[in-house]
């Protein structure tokens, strides 16, 4: 275990008679070093491959199924993790790549550490599906707001808004590069568009504080505002009596 | 008279034939724009009896959008006079049914209830694609500028474009690239159950 590699002997005896005959050996190539330290133990990364390996076992499913979201390191960069066949080794490696974002951010000055989109003031559509799919993964399913990095209001407005879009069938969830065909979706088929407006506004307590307190803000300065134009009024009559 | 005034009052009294593009469009907000220029109300010399209403030709008819629900929502009754008749067409059947028959509907209710509303219905030419008669289409010389734009989606946006796009956001540091979100393989996330904003009320048919 001291070198980066972790062959699994045991199990090869088992996928002999369902995967072919080629002994399987998994090999770890790009583990951080902090890895050992940090997160999990190498015991029970041990027992997480294992367990992997008998849950294969056991449904019959090939091994590529499950490389996807096999994960035995604290992710420290963006990575691609991606699999290759190395003779009679099968080969996992998470590779350091460039973001594809990147060069591509809009800087926004925003001081007061307001989210990406309440700095910009953004008023997103369900049709602006080019900011929509920023937010979303191929599943069309939102990132938590640990990677979005919006506000909790924005956040929740990104939900309905992505709902929206899938409802209205400008994204596809299931298939990001299939369209689904016409006489699948029964009466979806037809065109729908729906009212942002019409978003139900948030029943948590903090939402419903802050509601409050616009309301009231808007009533004083309504109130302000109403003095302010009545005075001009007399002001007016006065003048217009003098003469 | 001089030539201009002369052009002017044929101009005045000559029916002007619009075109109107439904794609994407709400059938029952575009009936009163469309019901303005059949009844010639945009005309200076409009009076409700005088017959001076322009002709509109209605395209792509078969590609209307509806909001929300309304799909399934919305019904259209029907009674043939005959006991046990009644009928409660939803407006997707009505739709399957015959694709122009929503936008006839949505003007006809539009337009003023008088004896000049069939007469005017006449000058109405709906098509359910863009597949006009050559003899209609020699006589449109007017453009009526659709209420909503028409969304695009995003199958249909070419990849140049989309990778191109301002970015609001960079993807934090420890994130992987095709890799599960919530940390936890597959088979050990609970199965969740299927919760959508927008449930809609009742049932959905199909």
């Amino acid at each position: 275990m001291n070198s980066r590699q972790l062959n699994l002997n045991e199990s090869e005896t088992h996928l002999h008679g369902k995967h072919g005959k080629q002994p399987i050996t998994f090999t770890l190539v790009s583990a951080p070093s902090s890895y050992f330290l940090n997160f999990w133990s190498v015991d029970s990364c041990q027992k997480k491959m294992l367990r992997a390996l008998n849950l294969l076992r056991s449904v019959g499913t090939p091994v590529n199924s499950f490389s996807r979201t096999f994960g035995v390191s604290p992710w420290r960069s963006l990575k691609e993790i991606r699999e290759r066949q190395d003779g009679d080794t099968l080969i996992i490696e998470a590779v350091h790549v460039k973001s594809p974002r990147e060069g591509h951010v809009v800087k926004s000055d925003n001081q007061h550490g307001a989210c990406s989109l309440c700095a910009l003031g953004l008023d997103v559509k369900h049709t602006d599906i080019l900011i929509i799919k920023q937010f979303m993964d191929s599943e069309a399913k939102l990132y938590p707001r640990k990677i979005t990095g919006l506000c909790r209001w924005q956040q929740r407005k990104m939900r309905y808004v992505i709902e929206m879009a899938i409802r209205a069938g400008l994204v596809n969830p299931l298939v990001a590069s299939q369209p689904i065909p016409a006489y699948q979706r029964g009466w979806r088929k037809f065109n729908t568009y729906f009212d942002e407006s019409e978003i139900p506004p948030s029943k948590s307590e903090y939402a419903i504080q802050k509601v409050k307190e616009f309301e009231e803000a808007y009533q004083l300065a309504k109130a302000e505002k109403d003095a302010h134009e009545e005075m001009l009024k007399t002001q007016r009559e006065r003048r217009l009596s003098r003469s | 008279m001089s030539s201009f005034r002369r052009a002017q009052q044929w101009a005045t009294f000559a029916r002007v034939w619009h075109l109107y593009d439904m794609r994407w469009q709400n059938p029952y907000e575009s009936s009163h724009l469309i019901g303005k220029y059949l009844s010639g109300r945009a005309k200076p010399i409009y009076h409700p009896l005088n017959d001076c209403g322009d002709h509109v030709v209605v395209i792509n008819s078969k590609e209307v959008a509806l909001p929300g629900d309304d799909w399934y929502r919305r019904a259209y009754f029907h009674h043939r006079t005959y006991a046990g008749t009644k009928t409660w067409t939803l407006a997707y059947e009505l739709h399957e049914a015959n694709n122009t028959l929503i936008v006839k509907k949505a003007v006809y209710y539009a337009l003023d209830k008088n004896l000049l509303r069939r007469p005017i219905m006449e000058r109405l030419h709906i098509f359910p694609d863009a597949n006009i008669p050559p003899a209609i289409a020699a006589n449109i010389t007017n453009q009526i500028r659709p209420l909503r734009p028409v969304p695009v989606k995003l199958e249909e946006i070419p990849q140049e474009v989309e990778k191109d796009c301002p970015q609001l956001f960079d993807l934090p540091k420890d994130f992987v690239l095709g890799g599960n979100v919530w940390g936890k393989p597959e088979p050990e996330r609970k199965a969740q159950p299927i919760r959508t904003p927008y449930k809609p009320w009742g049932k959905e048919p199909r």
